[in-house]
């Protein structure tokens, strides 16, 4: 098993080699930081844009590999370089990632949890109401883009807001400014996770009902199942301790294809609610020319896609014994 | 096939309206900006932000633009890019999954990593990115860039479906007909990956949608001054609540289309999925109470004192459909009861309604009483009291019956303290004690295994060892050894005997095998369409039987002991000739750095002979090679190893033309027809097929069809059917049709009968024994069952491991076989006659036939040998070191074994 996943993370080095380079290119050609500094008023003097852009490592002059080279010289020693104002792409990381990780983390998390339990009770209600419930509220939602719902979401919080005066928080990770306990603190942060977190936890709890209820129903039929029955267990004793593990089966799989859903749903939701992650940066990056801040998110969105197919490749093997000798 | 679908897609509620949703939408987007006067870039200055109105239906914005034109036109942009979009990355999901799947290697491994790639990078970041560049270039570029970001999720899934079809035996087939690489792809794979691509499709177009308007919504997509429903949508949604016209027009028609779209792709997935869908559960499974069945109600008459198991006018029905139509049999304390049948009597569900175990859509009347319990309509409770305490089961297919991801220790641990009050590590230790009386070798070693690390046999044993867990009075086996070979069916037999010796529980057995009821059972039950045909002891049923169908039933059973007289083939020309053929299979590991590990000799020395109009029977176990033969003679290639005649000619020196040729003079015929039968082709076609592939003109090849149908015992009009509207029988005798549409010398038959019931498949042999005698063809005929090979071939060959082991004709090498391996094998087939078969003395062989990575020195067949085992030590040494090379031991008849015939 220790063998199947170091290959498996030798393999994801390479991708992530790769994909890192490619990312680089497409940034390094797509954006034009000489025209940000060109741009501005007054122009500065030519020989001084040279030599900002050279500074910065993003001059159009100097070959495409010579650039990366340099870069991923840098990048290899942990320094990722100065971003277009000459602020260290590093420290505006450090600052970042960590309101990104924790709302992929908690949608994650609430995502997968909640939507597995919806799938298993839904298969095991199949055609009930309560199943026929959950089917349409999963298709609604899997319906509404993720930066629809994060609106409408906003939306419906501010209409509560205005009739029923300030109840939910929804711009930033906090209350500017609020004075208070330990207590009042936490809950202010907590009232503001709920929007955010429920704009990408609803997608993911739909899409990963429905393949669970698939897998699931694919399970109640299964010999298997009929057997531990035919021993004397109670059904349900059965199904969760023979079906549940088999069923969880598929769903490490997908975990990774939902893990990239995810990510780009909190891309745009920090973006809406105005959370200072990493999704809001690569916007303004991309916006502003910023070449070097543009790649740090590529390399930060390939690692946890990458990590998560890693994660979904341990549960693969923790799940099922016959992938650990393959 | 198009009209199932859509009568299905009709039926489908949620479809149909989804399909009407869409219809109205697109009418919306392109007849909506006809009906108004306004056009989308219109600025109205004398109304800004205004409620809908005469004027304005659906309101104006902030700058004074219509809303209703503004939407309307969005929404068309929104659906022409989501269109072009789907088309686009599914034709790349299909060339690059259909290529991937089909040529394999470098080509299957480039696109993997491809896909990969894409996939650790968000489809959303990359157009952020080049959307500084896009600016000007227009929608169209923008959707083909969508459209690159998102092949990847279908195109592993057209791979995976491309590499399964390549192993379905109606695209093999086609390829032994010598159909072209381009040709198979075009009329055997495309059509079958269809359907998931117009689904595929279908869904994508509301993902295209979806990303679409995102990306516009955040724009980098759609410019102004053009809209699409994503920039409505983020122009509006500052003042969603004060002007909610502006935003709720045209998110909730994002919505409601997305919604459409995929309920049809829903109900499409449905229509095109051919399996028959799961009958509906009722609301409330409603279970007849015991006191409301009619044989509760009327008074029983009195059960002796001995009956264990006593079941009175069962009825099952699934969905309307009468499974059990009124069944009745008591199970004495002690003995065995064998029920017998052929699919769909009704014999399994008889078993398993008798542990309470069908599904709960199958509707249950009458009464089951267990040891003075009824079970019909039993509380769950009480039920679980008995399963496996009282009443306990074995499955037909051991490998489904397991649950794959815990240990077979912990499975029968679990079995005991289900009813027993023990400690785990006593559970435990009860568990290695079962596994050791059912001679599971090394047993506290191998509780630990998982069940897929067991052999098949093995499997059986622990599920009998759990059966026997508690001491149950009655076990239920359902054709417990109909997934096993011959030799370790004969193992499990004795397992099964020895069990009920040490219980003494009573046994219902279940099976379509006459030969082993007759071997097993005390008493009988003849089932036939749900309802017992005759019971009574198994002397009388066997030797005196007073039904017609009991009657019809036993002289279909070909048996090993009888056999018709031999034919005279001796002197005529070989059609066939194979000699020391070999071809072993490379093992990787790894994905994407494969590298060999090992290699699997699946056929390691291989000598066939068939002569003109002769019949060859080729047996042995599963994993001997017989069927890896087949296909590397019907590649007509230079074999790795050995040779290959194919009338005269060697096929490592056949030209392209030659090939194609003698392609025309072999023909195959696979075991299971369902599968060899492309489900999309006429029958008609499926017949012509092979002559249209020789450049017969395609009008003279569909003029052949009738009378080759009529050959085959069907009819012409059955020229027009699909495979799936004939039984297994005559789908079969379509396939035989099919072969020999190109008038051939040989055909070769795999396994042609092993899926059919005895009497189809002694209509399906007499079939075939008649256009041998009519058309002169020999055959080489591959089965696992040796009477069948005893009555249809003239000389048998037998296989062990990759080698053939022994080879005569057909009396002598069932009369008077040489090889230990042949002898066991004869032995191991039961004999359906009650007093012959329990008087028979049997050699049984230990252990499941090996895997084929292994290749010992020595004989391969040691390991299992009793003659070697009975030895003494210096009569062992050729065994151990020298390889046996095949031995002449009188007319035609080879043996490759140091100690022939020794007993």
């Amino acid at each position: 098993m220790t063998g199947f996943l170091v290959r498996r993370a030798g393999y994801y080095l390479v991708l992530l080699t790769v994909a890192v380079f490619l990312s680089y290119a497409v940034a390094a050609t797509a954006l034009k930081p000489r025209a940000y500094f060109e741009g501005r008023q007054p122009r500065p003097p030519a020989a001084a844009v040279e030599a900002q852009l050279t500074h910065l490592g993003v001059n159009d002059h100097d070959p495409l590999l010579v650039r990366f080279g340099t870069w991923a010289g840098h990048a290899l020693t942990g320094d990722l370089g100065r971003t277009i104002f000459d602020t260290s792409v590093g420290e505006e990381f450090g600052r970042r990632v960590g309101v990104s990780l924790r709302l992929l983390l908690v949608g994650t998390l609430l995502g997968t949890v909640i939507g597995i339990l919806a799938g298993v009770w839904s298969a095991v209600r199949q055609y009930r109401l309560s199943d026929r419930l959950v089917t349409v509220t999963s298709f609604v939602l899997l319906s509404t883009p993720v930066f629809l719902l994060a609106v409408l979401l906003k939306t419906g919080a501010r209409w509560i807001n205005e009739t029923f005066g300030q109840v939910i928080g929804y711009t930033g990770e906090k209350t500017p400014g609020l004075t208070g306990g330990l207590l009042a603190q936490a809950g202010d942060r907590a009232v503001h996770l709920l929007l955010p977190t429920l704009s990408i936890a609803l997608g993911a709890i739909a899409i990963y009902s429905r393949y669970q209820r698939a897998s699931t129903l694919d399970v109640l039929g299964s010999d298997y199942l009929r057997t531990a029955v035919a021993k004397g267990l109670a059904p349900r004793t059965a199904l969760l301790k023979h079906g549940l593990r088999v069923a969880l089966i598929p769903l490490s799989t997908f975990f990774a294809y939902g893990f990239l859903a995810i990510f780009t749903g909190a891309t745009l939701t920090e973006t809406i609610f105005g959370w200072h992650g990493m999704g809001e940066w690569f916007v303004d990056a991309v916006n502003k020319n910023d070449v070097n801040a543009v790649v740090a998110v590529n390399l930060f969105a390939a690692v946890v896609v990458l990590a998560s197919g890693l994660v979904a490749d341990l549960l693969h093997a923790v799940l099922d014994p016959r992938v650990r000798d393959a | 096939m198009i009209g199932i679908t859509l009568r299905r897609l009709a039926a489908a509620k949620g479809a149909a309206a989804g399909f009407t949703v869409i219809l109205l939408l697109f009418a919306l987007a392109f007849a909506g900006p006809l009906l108004t006067t306004w056009h989308f870039g219109d600025i109205d200055f004398t109304a800004l932000r205004e409620p809908p109105s005469a004027q304005h239906w659906w309101g104006t914005n902030g700058i004074g633009q219509d809303v209703f034109a503004q939407v309307t036109h969005g929404l068309q942009k929104s659906l022409v890019i989501g269109l072009v979009v789907a088309v686009f990355s599914t034709v790349l999901a299909t060339l690059a999954g259909a290529a991937a799947g089909y040529f394999g290697g470098w080509a299957d491994r480039a696109v993997r990593f491809l896909i990969d790639l894409f996939l650790v990078f968000p489809g959303f970041l990359v157009i952020s990115m080049i959307s500084p560049v896009l600016r000007g270039s227009g929608w169209p570029v923008f959707a083909l860039l969508l459209g690159v970001l998102g092949w990847m999720v279908s195109a592993r899934i057209v791979r995976s479906m491309t590499l399964s079809l390549k192993e379905r035996e109606f695209v093999r087939a086609a390829e032994f007909m010598g159909v072209g690489g381009a040709r198979v792809i075009a009329r055997h794979v495309l059509p079958n990956v269809a359907s998931f691509l117009i689904v595929d499709t279908t869904i994508a177009v509301g993902g295209a949608v979806m990303s679409e308007t995102t990306l516009s919504y955040f724009g980098f997509g759609v410019q102004p001054p053009d809209v699409s429903l994503g920039t409505l949508i983020a122009d509006a949604t500052g003042g969603a609540t004060t002007y909610p016209w502006m935003f709720f027009f045209p998110a909730g028609l994002l919505i409601v289309f997305v919604l459409a779209v995929s309920m049809v792709g829903d109900g499409l997935r449905d229509a095109v999925d051919p399996t028959p869908r799961p009958a509906r559960r009722a609301r409330r499974a409603r279970r007849p109470r015991p006191a409301a069945s009619p044989a509760a109600r009327t008074p029983r008459e009195p059960v002796p004192d001995d009956v264990v198991v006593s079941v009175r006018d069962l009825r099952v029905a699934f969905g309307g459909q009468e499974a059990v139509k009124g069944v009745s049999w008591d199970l004495r304390r002690g003995e065995v009861l064998g029920i017998v049948g052929e699919s769909g009597s009704g014999k399994s569900v008889t078993a398993l309604a008798a542990m309470g175990l069908l599904p709960p859509s199958a509707s249950v009347s009458g009464s089951v009483r267990l040891a003075g319990t009824e079970i019909i309509g039993a509380p769950v409770p009480t039920l679980m009291a008995l399963r496996g305490r009282r009443v306990a089961m074995v499955f037909q297919d051991p490998l489904s019956a397991f649950t794959p991801v815990m240990r077979v220790g912990d499975q029968l641990a679990e079995a005991v303290r289900v009813h027993q009050r023990v400690s785990r590590a006593e559970a435990g230790r009860r568990a290695v004690e079962l596994l050791r009386m059912v001679g599971i070798p090394d047993p506290a070693l191998r509780a630990g295994s998982y069940p897929h690390e067991f052999s098949g046999g093995m499997r059986q044993r622990a599920m009998i060892a759990m059966a026997m867990a508690n001491d149950p009075e009655v076990i239920v086996a359902d054709e417990p050894t109909t997934a096993l070979d011959v030799t370790v069916q004969a193992q499990i037999l004795d397992l099964l005997r020895e069990a009920r010796r040490r219980t003494g529980a009573a046994l219902v057995f279940v099976s379509h095998d006459l030969g082993v009821i007759a071997g097993l059972a005390d008493r009988v039950v003849v089932m036939r369409d749900g309802l017992v045909v005759e019971h009574g002891t198994v002397e009388d049923v066997f030797a005196r039987p007073k039904e017609d169908y009991t009657r019809e039933l036993l002289a279909a059973v070909p048996r090993l002991d009888q056999a018709p007289p031999p034919r005279d083939v001796s002197g005529r020309p070989p059609v066939l000739r194979v000699s020391g053929l070999t071809r072993t299979f490379p093992l990787f590991s790894g994905t994407v750095f494969r590298r060999e590990v090992g290699s699997v000799r699946a056929v390691d020395g291989a000598d066939l002979l068939v002569r003109r109009g002769e019949t060859l029977g080729l047996v042995g176990e599963s994993g001997s090679g017989k069927s890896t033969t087949l296909f590397e003679i019907m590649s007509l290639a230079r074999p790795a190893e050995g040779t290959i005649e194919v009338l005269g000619s060697d096929t490592a020196a056949l030209t392209r033309g030659q090939a194609a040729r003698l392609r025309g003079e072999i023909q195959i015929v696979f075991q299971d027809p369902m599968a060899s039968l492309d489900p999309r082709m006429t029958t008609g076609h499926i017949i012509a097929e092979p002559l249209l592939t020789l450049g017969v003109p395609r009008r003279e090849a569909l003029a052949r069809v009738p009378a080759l149908l009529e050959q085959v015992g069907l009819s012409a009009a059955h020229a027009e059917r699909y495979p799936h509207q004939f039984s297994g029988g005559q789908r079969q005798r379509v396939a035989i049709a099919r072969a020999l549409s190109v008038e051939p010398k040989l055909v070769v038959l795999d396994e042609p009968v092993s899926a059919l019931d005895v009497t189809v498949q002694a209509g399906i042999l007499a079939l075939l024994a008649r256009l041998r005698d009519e058309l002169g063809l020999a055959y080489l005929f591959v089965s696992h069952d040796l009477a069948v090979t005893r009555h249809i071939a003239d000389r048998v060959s037998v296989m062990y491991l990759g080698r053939t082991v022994e080879s005569g004709d057909t009396a002598t090498l069932f009369e008077a076989p040489l090889h230990p391996y042949t002898r066991a094998l004869i032995s191991a087939v039961p004999i359906p006659d009650p007093s012959l078969e329990r008087r028979r003395q049997r050699i049984l062989l230990a252990g499941d036939p090996p895997g084929a990575t292994a290749r010992p020195v020595g004989c391969r067949f040691r390991g299992r040998c009793p003659v070697y085992a009975s030895l003494p030590a210096e009569r062992r040494v050729p065994c151990e070191t020298a390889d046996p090379e095949p031995v002449a031991h009188g007319a035609g008849h080879v043996v490759a074994c140091h100690h022939p015939g020794v007993a």
